[in-house]
This record gives structure tokens, sequence and C-alpha cells, in this order.
């Protein structure tokens, strides 16, 4: 059974359009209902909508941004994965995440371009990019990065590295990607970022396209290198479970990580706990302890520039809505 | 008269409408079912009768209704740049 047919039954059995989005399925979702007789609700044709229109801005604003730097400029996530979908508009996209050899500079050219800052996002500044940018009139954000968006406790490429390996990108002209392998080690890595061992559904599907085809022996040894052996065993026996191809002596993905019996959205405290048990799963135990220490960190310390009379409130606001659901507006932590 | 999509126009449908984009002034426009219609039927070089025909087939009104509703839809498709007139 192929990835796609396991989702597919995994949509046919859901119901909430916000569990859809909060697993970032609600455009497939949509096509699939559509394509079963049933009704699609007009949240999730206007999110249709949308992504058609970011799908359609995404090569336009590529283009800006390479009109304006110099050097490479290597694609990260996003419109390179969804080129891996039966369409590219079947997956949400709200930004460009950019990997530049010096993303300040970066910023400060695009600003003088014309990119301005992006509006919100209070958590961006916790993020190992640039504050995101946009052009005025372009529905997608611009996310420079200095280095890769994987956990602080592993070990990926330096960013000279990463460059220097980087291939040409499916879409825009002059814009390169990572390597299929390493990508798919960045997808795995930048979901246990935010998710720990319980991705989204469709984190595991971004996985599952960019690994088709490739060596999982040459994936295992290529996450060592980065130090994230056990999060990529996890995330691979999860995908595996996804695509009915699972390996049941795989003994981390029985205990911990289980494929997505129905899409349900998580509460803020478990998006919490999911980050924070994520840390367990670094390399040796011996790295286990600076791990906690970074990942729970992260979340309790105040952003780069605020003020503990400001970040205490919204832990306060954050312990309040803890049973809320993580996709509510208004919580912060 | 014949009609032609400029080149810094691009498309994707979605389920019966369409999505524009115009590259060159970074504008966005959406075509409800009628509008997307009328324009698929243009871009793709066929003549207005046969957009005013599919119209007409489609939303069961009679042809005279059909053409004045194309006529209206195409002049301000050409007014926004999303259409090309080729010939008078």
């Amino acid at each position: 059974m192929s990835v796609w047919a396991t989702v597919d039954h995994l949509l046919d059995r859901a119901e909430d359009p916000a569990a859809l989005r909060a697993h970032g399925v609600q455009l497939l979702a949509a096509r699939r209902w559509r394509a079963t007789g049933r009704p699609v609700p007009a949240a999730l044709l206007a999110d249709e909508r949308s992504a058609a229109i970011a799908t359609l801005a995404v090569p336009v604003l590529l283009a800006r941004v390479r009109a304006a730097l110099n050097g490479p400029i290597v694609l990260l996530k996003g419109p390179e994965v969804a080129a891996r979908y039966p369409d590219p508009a079947l997956r949400p996209l709200g930004d460009l995440d950019l990997l530049v050899p010096d993303a300040p500079a970066a910023e400060r050219v695009l600003r003088a371009a014309g990119f301005e800052p992006a509006e919100g996002e209070q958590t961006a500044a916790r993020q190992p990019h640039q504050p995101p940018l946009r052009w005025p009139t372009s529905p997608l954000r611009v996310e420079l990065h200095h280095t890769l968006p994987v956990p602080a406790w592993c070990r990926p490429p330096p960013a000279d590295q990463v460059l220097a390996a980087a291939v040409p990108a499916a879409i825009g002209d002059g814009i390169l990607t990572l390597p299929p392998a390493a990508h798919a080690l960045l997808l795995a890595g930048h979901a246990w970022v935010h998710y720990g061992p319980r991705p989204r559904l469709r984190d595991l599907v971004d996985v599952a396209v960019m690994t088709d085809g490739l060596d999982p022996a040459e994936m295992a040894d290529l996450a060592r290198t980065w130090d994230l052996p056990r999060v990529w065993q996890a995330t691979a026996g999860a995908v595996a479970a996804l695509c009915c191809s699972l390996d049941p002596s795989s003994t981390p993905w029985r205990r911990w990580v289980t494929p997505v019996p129905v899409i349900r959205e998580r509460t803020v405290a478990q998006e919490h706990l999911m980050r924070w048990l994520g840390a367990f799963w670094a390399p040796s135990p011996r790295a286990v302890p600076r791990a906690v220490v970074l990942t729970v960190g992260r979340d309790l310390r105040p952003l780069p520039g605020e003020a503990w009379s400001t970040k205490l409130p919204r832990m306060g606001q954050t312990v309040r809505s803890a049973l809320a659901p993580g996709s509510r507006p208004n919580r912060s932590g | 008269m014949s009609y032609s999509v400029p080149e810094h126009i691009h498309f994707r449908e979605v389920h019966d409408e369409l999505m524009l984009l115009d590259a060159q002034n970074d504008a966005y426009f959406a075509l409800n079912a009628t509008g997307a219609v009328v324009w698929s039927v243009l871009a793709s070089g066929r003549p207005l009768e046969d957009a005013a025909a599919g119209v007409a087939a489609r939303y069961a009104v009679t042809p005279e209704r059909a053409e004045a509703d194309v006529a209206a839809v195409v002049d301000e498709l050409v007014g926004r740049g999303l259409l090309n007139r080729l010939d008078r």
C-alpha cells in the first residue's frame, strides 16, 4: 500500500477541518472528499484557493529573491517537497525557507530591494532564521536561514558544506536545494523540533515522498553523521508504517511512534510535552541531559529581547490554555 | 475574433474556479465557474462563439443571454490584462 492510499484511508475517517489543518493535510482531504462524493466544507474550499495562489506565487517570489541576491540560494522544504506530491497545490505553503551563506547580509539586501518585515510570528525569534520578510504583494513570506532547522542538540553539516553539496531545485531558475537524503533528514529533524515523537501526518508524508527510492542503510548512515540516528529510526519506522511496510521488530517504533490512527488535533499541553520528550531521542544517553536543557529551555526562556515581565504572563496564558486545541489563536508560550 | 493569454499570466484550476496571477503586476484574480469556462475556452484559442455556447449549455440560458454575459466577462478579462484580444 502506498503512502497516498494510507493517507486516503485516514482522510476518509476524518471529520474535523481544524484537525486536518493541524496535521497539514486539509488540501489532501478536500481532494479526497470531492473525489469520493463527500461534501467539501467552505473552509477547505477557501484553503484550496489560498493554496493555488501560493503555488502560483512561488516561482515569482523566488525569481525576485534570485534577482536581488548574489551567491547560492538553497531552497529548504516547502515547494521542493510539494513538487513530489501528486499536485504541488496539495501541500500547504506559507513561506519560502532559504539557506544562504550570510543570512543577516542577505536580509539587508532584500530589505533594500523592497522586502518588508513580515508581521506577527513572535516565536520566529527562536528560529534558526532571520525575522521573516515579505514582498508587499506576495502571499508568501521569506525566511533566511543561516543553519539547517533541526534540533539544537544534533550536528547537521555546517552551512558551507550544505551549500557546496546542493543540487538544482525543482523550481526556480538558479535556485538550489538539498540532495534528497539530506532533505529527508532535514524534514525529519525539523518536524522533531516542533512535534517530537508525534509528528504531524504531513511531516510523515513529506519524509515518505522525499525518501522514495532511497537506500534505507544510506539514510541510517547519514543520520548518524548528523547525530540523529534515533530520531531517524523512529521517523523512518513511522513512515514505513504509513506505507504499510513496517518492520515489526523495530522496537523504538513500536513503543513510541505510532502511525496516525485518527487525525486528531493535539492540545497545547500535548504539543509542549511531545516537543520536550523529543530531547530523549538524542544520539546517546550522555547527550540527553544537554538535549533536554536545550529543548525545554528554548520554551521556558524569554524570546531574544523580551523581558520576563512579558514572558511570564505568556507562560501563564499557555498554562491556562493547556487543554485547548493547539491551533487556537491567542495562546502563546 | 480570437484571444490569447499573455505570457506573464499564470493560472491554476481550483475545482470549478480559476486562480490567475499577473506576474508582471503581482496581482491575483479569482474567476468563478462562469468566468473560468469563458477564460479556458478563449485561452485555448477557440472563438468567442464557443465560449457563449459553453455558458448557454452549462447554465441553461438563451444564446442571446449567454452572448451578453460572455461579452461582459471578456471585456473585463481584456481590460485587466488577463487576455489579449488578437484581432477585430
